[in-house]
């Protein structure tokens, strides 16, 4: 006899639904649940409710992506690529103490090359002030001239000229040389003394025995 | 110049899966693509990271976390501005689900009325409804694409199964009237 209303077997029935929609039921199992399906019409309808679900769910068609959608990617990707061809380095390399290494020995560089060409320029000034006949030089007020008198004018010989040359090439050929896996004592020795004069004589004994090097 | 990148081949292969789940999970053409496109761009960007035989399932892991995201800012928006959310997942009164008088209507009529019903389930649930019955993975792939035990993959499972069917015998019954 069929029944609608509700019994204890319908609890463990309706337990039991997913796992049968899903086929996990064991023989015995799925014998008690088709014999209790057969008796029992408000548990076949859920149960066939649940198929329905599952059927419908399952016919749900695979949306085809759209086009637009692809060239957008495609768009992103190229533009992404185009910047990494340009620009090889990535957001962390900027960080890294190479780099920073770098551009602390570029501004020393640019500083010690302004600072001497300002005193070579001094000095070729002054060379020429003296030597230049009386007409050719501009009429120097009386008060500019007494100052000029008062300041020591700067005398460099060739050996601070020399001296001066040789600092250039060392932080010249310090940069150069950062990029370079065999400078990386070099660079780590400058962090951890403070580029005292221990490390320009490390330089320098490096400078002279690439120097020595190359002209053999 | 991209036709042969290998990147842009999987992602051409599998693109129409992730798009499908978005759009499923997020009841939405524009989300889902917007979703979509930036799942694939991160793709993109991880390829080389990711494990070339766990490609589709890196890509469900992404989706269904993009998807999380944009549903989470829907509720943040709806209370900022209380709009109601009549056009938000998981708030759709139950009167607004199409009728589904049983084997009657037209595959169309019951594709609207599953996929209303599947907005009415929350999103942990639709997530692995769609997964599981549109998407036809197993419970051990939905729970390693969601980083969720095997236990409560079966348990959201289950709720959403039955909240489906609920709410679809609600409009049977209601249909039938």
């Amino acid at each position: 006899m069929e029944r609608s209303e509700p019994n204890s077997a319908c609890g463990w029935v309706l337990e039991r639904i997913e796992d049968a929609v899903d086929g996990e039921l064991s023989t015995i199992e799925r014998q008690a649940f088709e014999a209790h399906l057969s008796q029992c019409a408000g548990c076949r309808n859920e149960y066939a409710l649940a198929q329905d679900i599952q059927q419908a769910l399952a016919a749900l068609p695979e949306l085809p992506c759209p086009n637009e959608v692809m060239e957008r990617v495609r768009g992103r990707v190229c533009a992404q690529n185009h910047a990494v061809l340009t620009l090889p380095l990535n957001g962390r390399f900027w960080h890294t103490a190479w780099f920073q290494l770098a551009a602390a020995m570029l501004l020393l560089t640019s500083g010690l090359c302004t600072g001497y060409w300002l005193q070579y320029r001094s000095v070729e000034h002054t060379r020429f002030a003296r030597t230049a006949p009386a007409e050719a030089v501009m009429p120097v007020p009386s008060t500019e001239a007494q100052t000029e008198d008062r300041l020591p004018v700067p005398q460099y010989t060739r050996e601070d000229m020399k001296e001066a040359a040789r600092q250039l090439e060392l932080s010249l050929g310090l940069i150069s040389a950062v990029g370079k896996q065999s400078a990386a004592k070099v660079g780590e020795g400058i962090f951890r003394i403070g580029g005292d004069t221990t490390t320009i004589s490390v330089l320098e004994k490096a400078l002279n025995k690439k120097s020595s090097s190359s002209a053999t | 110049m991209l036709d042969g990148s290998p990147a842009i081949a999987v992602m051409e292969r599998h693109r129409n899966r992730v798009y499908s789940f978005c759009h499923y999970c997020l009841g939405s053409k524009e989300d889902a693509e917007d979703v979509a496109q930036e799942v694939l761009m991160r793709f993109w960007r991880n390829f080389e990271t990711i494990d070339p035989g766990h490609y589709e399932r890196w890509l469900m892991k992404v989706s269904a976390n993009a998807c999380k995201d944009v549903i989470r800012k829907r509720q943040t928006r709806r209370q900022v501005f209380d709009e109601g959310g009549h056009d938000l997942l998981g708030s759709r009164p139950d009167h607004q689900v199409t009728k589904w008088p049983g084997h009657q209507l037209a595959a169309r009529e019951i594709r609207q009325s599953i996929e209303a019903a599947l907005k009415t389930l929350n999103d942990t649930q639709r997530t692995i409804v769609v997964l599981r019955e549109i998407q036809q993975k197993s419970y051990t792939e939905i729970s390693e694409i969601l980083d969720l035990p095997l236990t409560q993959v079966k348990v959201y499972l289950h709720r959403g199964r039955q909240a489906m069917r609920a709410v679809l015998a609600r409009s049977r019954e209601y249909g039938e009237i």
